[in-house]
């Protein structure tokens, strides 16, 4: 077990050094200079020369890659060319939201879809199946900016119930948490549902009732153990659409989440400021993953630890 | 439940059955018919004895067993019948008293140990289920019962088993697993389905003693089923043979061994090779069961009998119990001397006619 986790932590940091050069290089590649947009375009080409040298951009790629690297590893991601503030400060105040909000929906999707898919698994062919069936559907094919607008106009504009924007407290989530979960609840539903139907019919749980133990724990324990696997790996796999998700979210409900940091950062060409949001973010994925890894022994011991 | 039906042969008549079925008809939903799949199936359990159920695949052996455990999923159904275990019809009960009944005093081991554990939990965990559930123990105790239980089945280091996952186990020891886990709380009939089948031949023989050994401490009487004819001659006291949902002969071991009179019962039999006949070719008997929505009109062996006539085609042969007790349902015996029909009206359903 020990050494699956650290085989697998070493992977991770060798995932998370070809992020940071592809990263580094992806920035590069966007069409615009982010100099001439700082100064404008009537600036003279002295101007131009003395700040890419104050940033550093005059030297060859691969140094730059360098110094921006070993300056990651001691805490500083640089400074903003747009706001001139440090990158790490930005993103230690917006990143939160965007933690709290992809969170919050990844759990709500999880509690809520394996929920359903159990459900209209033990109910297959039923009411019950066909109509969760016809939710999850719509769940998975509404598009988010519209599930938004609709939950807008019923529950802050005509109800009341919740604020349109902002995140001054709590309240303030639920609504964009319901927005990015949504699909996720449409899509685990119908993982949970089909891996449930797969177990539901192994010789194991023939066994199980066999001995007479109550249906309810042949399903949510004898089953739903078996039948987690592909859901877990799906959990983790979409959390990483949450992430960028959010993006959109933030911007219908004005939150100042890191997603929309971003969107500002690439508008700006804030070479310093996307790359340590890119990276964050990427960083995220990659971390969460490794840790449904690790989960999926916990989950199923057939798995091996070491191979 | 049983005045009205006809005897069935005694073993001993000090005892009385631990376990009557009569009349047992299952039936599964296809294109919105009812189908019958077993029919009329009557036969008494006695403590201490092995009845074998004999019969090729699909021939109704696995849901005979299952319709007694109650096991029979959807789109499947009893349609009919009784099983009635020391005086209780378990067809009677609710699900919850049923399950109460499953792994206590009904217990069951199917074919394939491979796929029959739950690969996601160890094998400490599910067998002490059993005495968690029925005999309510705590889990200190459970986990005491259920080493000793391993144990017993001649597992070695049951300690060390207790902790491993299915997958840890070889073929054997797991169906030494499913073993303990279904004589936990000393059922007072146990089913086995095919359990040697998925199994190497020297196992088979050590798991087949070891049945027999637990059958005689404990004094539970066994359900056999299986194709395999050398199993029977070895384990058995009574053998029903099945084919196309019904019994088509009952008598015990020996009659059937040796002097078997169904057609269908000689053909199994001369399937088997001999190790002091020279032959050059294996026999068969040609063909293959019918599906239940394509039975003959008559006898439903009669396509494939080499001994079938005019009325065989035609007309449905009762199930007859001769003087010696032993039962068969042929033609060629619905005339002998003393022959009864014993058959039991097989309850509504889509091939009843």
């Amino acid at each position: 077990m020990f050494k699956y986790v650290v085989k697998r932590f070493l992977q991770m940091l060798v995932m998370l050094f070809a992020l940071s050069v592809i990263v580094f290089l992806m920035v590069r590649l966007i069409p615009g200079d982010p100099v001439t947009m700082m100064l404008g375009q009537g600036a003279g080409k002295e101007a131009i020369a003395a700040e890419r040298a104050r940033l550093g951009l005059d030297y060859p790629l691969p140094q730059q890659y360098v110094m921006w690297l070993t300056n990651v590893f001691h805490g500083d991601f640089g400074t903003s060319i747009t706001t001139h503030k440090p990158v790490l400060t930005e993103i230690v105040r917006r990143y939160p939201l965007t933690i709290i909000i992809a969170v919050g929906s990844t759990a709500l999707s999880a509690v809520v879809g394996i929920a359903f898919g159990i459900i209209s698994s033990v109910y297959h062919g039923k009411l019950a199946d066909n109509i969760l069936m016809f939710v999850s559907l719509f769940a998975v094919s509404t598009p988010s900016f519209f599930l938004a607008i609709l939950l807008l106009i019923i529950f802050s504009v005509t109800l009341k119930w919740f604020p349109s924007g902002g995140a001054s407290s709590w309240v303030g989530l639920v609504l964009p948490i319901i927005t990015l979960g949504m699909q996720e609840v449409g899509y685990i539903t119908r993982i949970t549902r089909s891996a449930m139907l797969d177990v539901l019919g192994e010789d194991y749980i023939r066994t199980s009732r066999a001995r007479g133990v109550a249906e309810h724990v042949v399903i949510c324990v004898h089953a739903l153990k078996n039948a987690i696997i592909p859901v877990l790996t799906s959990i983790g796999l979409r959390f990483g659409s949450l992430l960028a998700g959010a993006t959109l979210v933030e911007t219908v409900f004005s939150l100042a989440g890191i997603g929309r940091l971003t969107v500002d950062a690439v508008a700006g060409r804030d070479y310093p400021l996307i790359q340590g949001c890119v990276l964050i973010l990427a960083a995220t994925f990659v971390i969460v993953n490794t840790v449904v890894d690790v989960l999926y022994t916990v989950a199923d011991p057939r798995i091996e630890f070491d191979s | 439940m049983s005045e009205n039906t006809a005897p069935v042969p005694e073993v001993d008549v000090e005892s009385t059955p631990l376990l009557k079925v009569r009349g047992l008809t299952t039936a599964f939903k296809s294109s919105g018919a009812m189908t019958n799949i077993i029919e009329g199936i009557d036969f008494n359990l006695y403590p201490h004895e092995t009845l074998a159920i004999v019969g090729e695949s699909g021939c109704g052996k696995s849901v005979t067993s299952l319709s007694i455990m109650r096991l029979i999923q959807s789109p499947g159904k009893i349609v009919g019948g009784s099983v009635e275990l020391e005086g209780t019809d378990l067809l009677q009960l609710s699900e919850e008293e049923m399950r109460g009944v499953r792994g206590n005093k009904v217990s069951m081991i199917f074919q394939e140990p491979m796929t029959s554990l739950n690969p996601v939990f160890t094998v400490g965990s599910q067998v002490m289920e059993s005495f968690q559930i029925h005999q309510h123990l705590s889990k200190p105790e459970a986990r005491e019962k259920t080493i000793e239980m391993l144990r017993l089945v001649g597992i070695p280091a049951p300690e060390t088993v207790f902790k491993e996952y299915p997958h840890e186990l070889s073929g054997g020891l797991r169906q030494r697993v499913m073993i303990a886990m279904a004589l936990a709380c000393r059922p007072r009939v146990l089913i086995a389905d095919e359990p040697t089948t998925a199994l190497d031949v020297t196992i088979q023989a050590q798991i087949l003693r070891l049945l027999r050994e637990l059958m005689d401490e404990t004094g539970t009487a066994t359900i056999l089923i299986t194709h395999d004819l050398g199993v029977v001659a070895q384990i058995a006291t009574y053998v029903m043979v099945m084919y196309a949902g019904q019994a088509v002969e009952y008598g015990s071991v020996r009659q059937i061994i040796e002097d078997p009179l169904h057609p269908y019962t000689l053909g199994l039999l001369q399937c088997l090779p001999r190790l002091h006949e020279k032959t050059d070719r294996l026999f068969t008997i040609p063909g293959a069961v019918p599906s239940p929505d394509s039975y003959p009109a008559g006898c439903r062996f009669c396509p494939r009998c080499n001994r079938a006539c005019e009325r065989c085609r035609d007309e449905r042969p009762p199930l007859m119990e001769l003087p010696d007790g032993r039962r068969v349902r042929c033609w060629l015996y619905a005339d002998a001397e003393g022959a009864v029909d014993v058959s039991t009206a097989a309850p509504k359903g889509g091939e009843s006619a």
